[in-house]
């Protein structure tokens, strides 16, 4: 197990705190966070390029806050593959298990690179690259594997490819992966921290953070942009309305009192052309105030009130059947159980 | 194109071939100075053969030595943050913007009035006026340069192969064997190169250390100066001539390596 105790790292005016912070074995952890917001430093700090002002990292069971890098026991993927490029792709795999020719040929094997050993890092492609990189690291037999964003410089093919790869270490080795990309981390994440401005907002496995979103940075950060900050009162056996701005009313699950703070996935309201016609507890009738293309879907933004907007994502195809234009009048609805509740 | 770019243009071209040509010319002049058979016979005389072997002996051993001294030196200033990096930095430069002879000279009295110099006299170990003392001049005069070319290759060299060995559990030497060593190498042979050429064809760096003795300190540079006062001009054409052929030959070696 890997643990982080009362970290401080202080790089000019930078300053990461990270108070605990644990990592288990054989587990995916993610760290995500916008660029700038520390995740290198945090992964640079328990690789021991950077020493910490304060705090201690454990790795199965000693203090290794003090110790080089070298003695660490744990491998680092870079963002670049930083192939040594006088080495063929067998010579960088030698490099990590020490020169033992069984474990990188087997590793080698495990990766699918049996066909490019004897070729040089100037004649593979950037994934073929990232790809030996990662044998390399894994030739080593480290306690667990340190990943810089191994996949940002990678075109989609080659992305997928180790995405494929990187999923088979899962429940094999214990894995850091820094990204700042949140379908990367969602997809490979057996837990993940979210960590911004050096601060980590929050912990959890994809599901408890997704659906339970601690705060509005977090919130925010995970693109879910139906935030409404409001006050509770329970109204029934595990029912609860939240009065928002505009006295708009949400119907929500559970029993909740005073300051809340909702959010709501824009996947998971639907549009509707009359009241009647939908069944959802919350149903509300508004104004296409804006649209705005979103790759493969349109968020439309639908104005409730005077200072309400609903923000709702519908694929181009649904906006073009509904005949939806600014300025449209709508209805937007949504389920109880679409509605993430916190406490303020 | 506009008239003052083309003629800045033609001007500068003008130029650059005026010179080469010029130094074409001269370089032409003195190899056609040479009557082959007194050439030949030369060549093979005694004097010339032992100033060929005394100035490779020299040159090779100084340049080896030098490379071993400026490989520490110029890591540690490419790659380490230390006490004193600024003044080891200046102390490099300085030989570059001396005069070779002041630095012969400067040696020559360090050399001569040096209390273990003189204990080594008693015992019968001769240094100044030796091939020894052209050595330690040739190693003085050729370092800034060398350290010069190594700090360039290793300051190339991307640090984050260090971090990356460092995680492989390989130690600073090991990193060092691994990484920068072969990543230099070109850096390395072309410092290599260039010191073999510096001391083949030092004359002021050596000149007042070695005495300049016939037969004795003679290399190749200095039979052309001792020639050339003896009024045998054919000798110090021959000793310029192989000074000549061995600058093309680690010239062309030069360039090999920079591909």
């Amino acid at each position: 197990m890997i643990g982080i105790y009362d970290l401080e790292v202080v790089r000019g005016s930078f300053r990461l705190k990270i108070s605990r912070l644990e990592i288990k074995d054989n587990e995916y952890f993610v760290v995500l966070g916008p660029s700038g917001s520390g995740k290198t430093t945090l992964l640079n700090t328990i690789a021991g390029f950077i020493r910490p002002v304060k705090g201690s990292i454990f790795i199965d069971g000693i203090n290794v806050a003090g110790l080089p890098p070298e003695k660490r026991g744990l491998s680092y993927v870079f963002q670049d593959p930083l192939l040594l490029p006088h080495l063929s792709a067998f010579g960088n795999i030698l490099l990590g298990s020490h020169g033992n020719v069984d474990t990188a040929l087997k590793i080698a094997k495990q990766l699918g690179l049996d066909d490019l050993l004897e070729k040089y890092p100037s004649q593979l492609s950037r994934g073929q690259q990232q790809k030996v990189a990662l044998a390399r690291a894994l030739a080593y037999n480290p306690k667990a594997l340190l990943l810089d964003e191994p996949l940002s410089s990678l075109d989609r093919v080659s992305k997928e490819a180790m995405i494929d790869v990187l999923l088979r270490l899962k429940g094999k080795k214990t894995v850091i992966h820094v990204t700042h990309d949140l379908t990367e981390a969602f997809m490979l994440a057996d837990r993940l921290a979210i960590i911004c401005k050096g601060r980590v907002l929050a912990e959890g496995t994809p599901d408890e953070i997704l659906h339970n979103p601690p705060n509005e940075k977090v919130a925010k950060f995970l693109g879910l942009t139906n935030f409404f900050k409001g006050k509770a009162r329970v109204v029934g056996k595990d029912k609860s309305v939240v009065k928002i701005d505009d006295d708009v009313i949400i119907h929500v699950y559970g029993e909740y009192r005073g300051d809340v703070f909702l959010t709501i996935s824009p996947s998971d309201i639907f549009v509707a052309k009359t009241l009647d016609s939908v069944t959802a507890a919350n149903k509300f009738e508004g104004v296409i105030a804006k649209i705005v293309p979103r790759g493969v879907v349109d968020e439309i933004r639908v104005k409730v009130g005077s200072s309400t907007t609903f923000s709702v994502y519908l694929s181009k195809k649904a906006v073009k059947d509904l005949g939806l234009k600014v300025g449209n009048r709508v209805v937007i609805a949504f389920k109880k159980s679409a509605v993430i509740v916190n406490k303020i | 194109m506009c008239l003052g770019n083309y003629l800045m243009r033609k001007a500068f071209i003008v130029v650059s071939l005026l010179y080469f040509t010029v130094l074409a010319i001269i370089i032409i002049y003195f190899v056609l100075q040479n009557n082959v058979e007194t050439l030949l016979s030369i060549f093979f005389s005694e004097e010339i053969r032992f100033a060929i072997v005394l100035t490779l002996a020299t040159s090779i051993t100084a340049s080896t030595l030098s490379l071993i001294l400026s490989i520490p030196v110029a890591y540690s200033l490419a790659n380490y943050s230390f006490k004193g990096k600024k003044a080891i930095e200046l102390l490099t430069d300085l030989p570059l913007a001396l005069p070779p002879i002041l630095l012969s000279f400067a040696l020559l009295l360090f050399l001569a009035r040096n209390p273990i110099v003189k204990f080594l006299e008693s015992m019968g170990f001769e240094l100044l006026f030796t091939s020894y003392a052209i050595v330690i001049a040739l190693l003085l005069y050729i370092t800034p340069e060398v350290v010069k070319i190594l700090y360039s290759a290793f300051s190339s060299v991307d640090r984050r192969y260090h971090m990356v060995l460092k995680t492989l559990g390989y130690g600073d030497f090991q990193s060092f064997l691994k990484v920068d060593l072969p990543l230099s190498a070109k850096g390395i042979a072309s410092a290599f190169i260039v010191a073999l050429a510096r001391s083949i064809g030092a004359f002021g760096a050596i000149l007042l250390v070695s005495g300049a003795i016939k037969g004795k300190t003679e290399t190749l540079s200095i039979a052309i100066f001792l020639n050339w006062q003896g009024g045998n001009m054919d000798a110090a054409i021959a000793a310029a001539t192989v000074l000549i052929l061995i600058s093309l030959i680690l010239f062309y070696i030069f360039e090999r390596i920079k591909k």
